[in-house]
């Protein structure tokens, strides 16, 4: 689903103008953009957790040539759904 | 990461409100609306992608094999769908960013952790109603600092606080401290290193003074047993090229009066002698020996003086072989080679004794 359909959709659900529902979006996107930035754990509700999480250095083998690399230790957004999430979906 | 907790429902709708700039509860039912068209579309297998964050779509998992870790029996894992998150570019980097920044301010905390500390000593310091100044801080002893005893009882810690702190601003004195401690540290080690290598050197040099009066011993030796081969050149292989001259040169001469009456007539023969045949071309190496070369194509190593015969146009002195001289080795005959024969046995010595008879 692209931007434009989730937006009619969302618009025609809550009977608000396009504008405001797009407005909305990308609220929505900085605000979570900039709290998991930020280093926070956003709980959302029915959906799930995102988090900012360290994930840390490991040795990887080239697929090719064998070779062993260090892959330096960063920070990573992490998915993890709600129970009844997953539950739904199965 | 500072501020780090958990943003609830209710929080994020205000974040939404805030940014958007409607009400809480316009923020509240996009929400929610939004929360129930990722979990439809999510349903029905397709992804929702929220422009500048990310994509939340429900990925297969193939069936698999797995087994009951209590009981060992195989079960089969059902084909499944499961949600899954994938952030865009743009926020993935502000993320591993956010991890720069953070590393930086780790690098620098310390330092200004540090130094904090000093402020404060200074500043409780100043209010005991002292009032000394920041320069005498880290030098007085024990009963003013409170917070940090151990600054004040080991200087070596104290300057290392003062080095790593800025504000604690040091006159010239403690900061020379350090230095004073590295050059005398530097003098001692490099003494040390100077008796280490003299010692060394000294035990070297009474080996070779031994070596010398051991050879001296040997060839007093020589003198009574006359006809006795000459046993110390075999052992050149174990002595450096220059101490042999002062090994070698005794014995000789010992010897020398009982083989010149018995090689006199063949004398001149023996100084045309030439060599047309060559066995091999080598170059002195770094510690090569002409007695080991011999050894190895003769498998005497007597048989040198006809290397350095063969060679007198290259080689100066049968002591002072250059590193790089291309040699060649003589072809000898099968006489030469067994040493069975009296006449060989005498040219060998004769031409030992004529080499070792060289001026160095």
């Amino acid at each position: 689903m692209i931007a434009k359909e989730l937006i009619a959709r969302l618009s025609s659900r809550t009977g608000m103008t396009k504008e405001k529902t797009t407005r909305l979006m990308e609220a929505t996107a900085t605000g979570l953009t900039q709290t998991l930035t930020a280093g926070n754990v956003v709980q959302w509700m029915n959906l799930g957790t995102l988090e900012n999480k360290e994930r840390p250095a490991r040795t990887i083998v080239h697929p090719k040539t064998g070779e062993k690399h260090v892959t330096p230790a960063k920070q990573v957004i992490t998915f993890r759904p709600s129970v009844s999430l997953k539950e739904s979906l199965k | 990461m500072k501020q780090e907790h958990k943003i609830s429902w209710v929080e994020l709708r205000q974040i939404v409100a805030q940014n958007a700039g409607v009400s809480n509860k316009d923020a509240a039912t996009f929400l929610q609306a939004l929360t129930d068209e990722i979990i439809a579309a999510m349903k029905a297998g397709d992804s929702v992608r929220i422009n500048h964050f990310g994509t939340f779509r429900a990925q297969q998992v193939a069936s698999r094999r797995s087994v009951n870790v209590s009981t060992g029996e195989q079960i089969e894992l059902p084909a499944h769908f499961k949600p899954v998150f994938a952030p865009e570019v743009a926020v993935r980097t502000a993320v591993s960013g956010q991890r720069k920044r953070k590393l930086a301010e780790g690098n620098v905390d310390p330092i200004q952790k540090l130094s904090e500390q000093a402020d404060e000593i200074v500043d409780i310091l100043a209010d005991m109603g002292q009032g000394p100044k920041a320069e005498e801080v880290v030098e007085q002893p024990a009963p003013q600092a409170v917070e940090e005893p151990q600054v004040v009882e080991e200087p070596q810690a104290a300057e290392a606080i003062v080095q790593s702190s800025p504000q604690v601003a040091e006159p010239a004195q403690p900061k020379r401290k350090p230095r004073l401690w590295l050059t005398a540290g530097l003098t001692v080690v490099f003494f040390l290193i100077l008796l280490i290598g003299l010692v060394f050197f000294f035990q070297y040099k009474m080996e070779e003074w031994f070596d010398a009066l051991r050879a001296k011993t040997e060839g007093t030796e020589l003198v009574i047993t006359e006809d006795e081969p000459f046993d110390i050149i075999e052992e050149e292989d174990t002595i450096p090229v220059e101490p042999t001259v002062i090994e070698e040169v005794k014995p000789t001469k010992a010897v020398k009066a009982p083989v010149k009456k018995a090689v006199a007539k063949p004398r001149n023969a023996l100084l045309q002698r030439e060599y047309t045949e060559f066995i091999a071309t080598i170059r002195l190496n770094e510690g090569s020996r002409l007695a080991w070369e011999a050894y190895k194509y003769y498998g005497r190593k007597d048989l040198w003086v006809y290397i350095y015969d063969a060679n007198r146009d290259r080689l100066k002195h049968h002591s002072k072989i250059k590193t790089g001289t291309t040699i060649r080795i003589p072809k000898l005959t099968q006489e030469q080679l067994e040493q069975i024969t009296p006449e060989a046995q005498h040219e060998v010595e004769y031409l030992t004794t004529i080499i070792m008879e060289q001026e160095p």
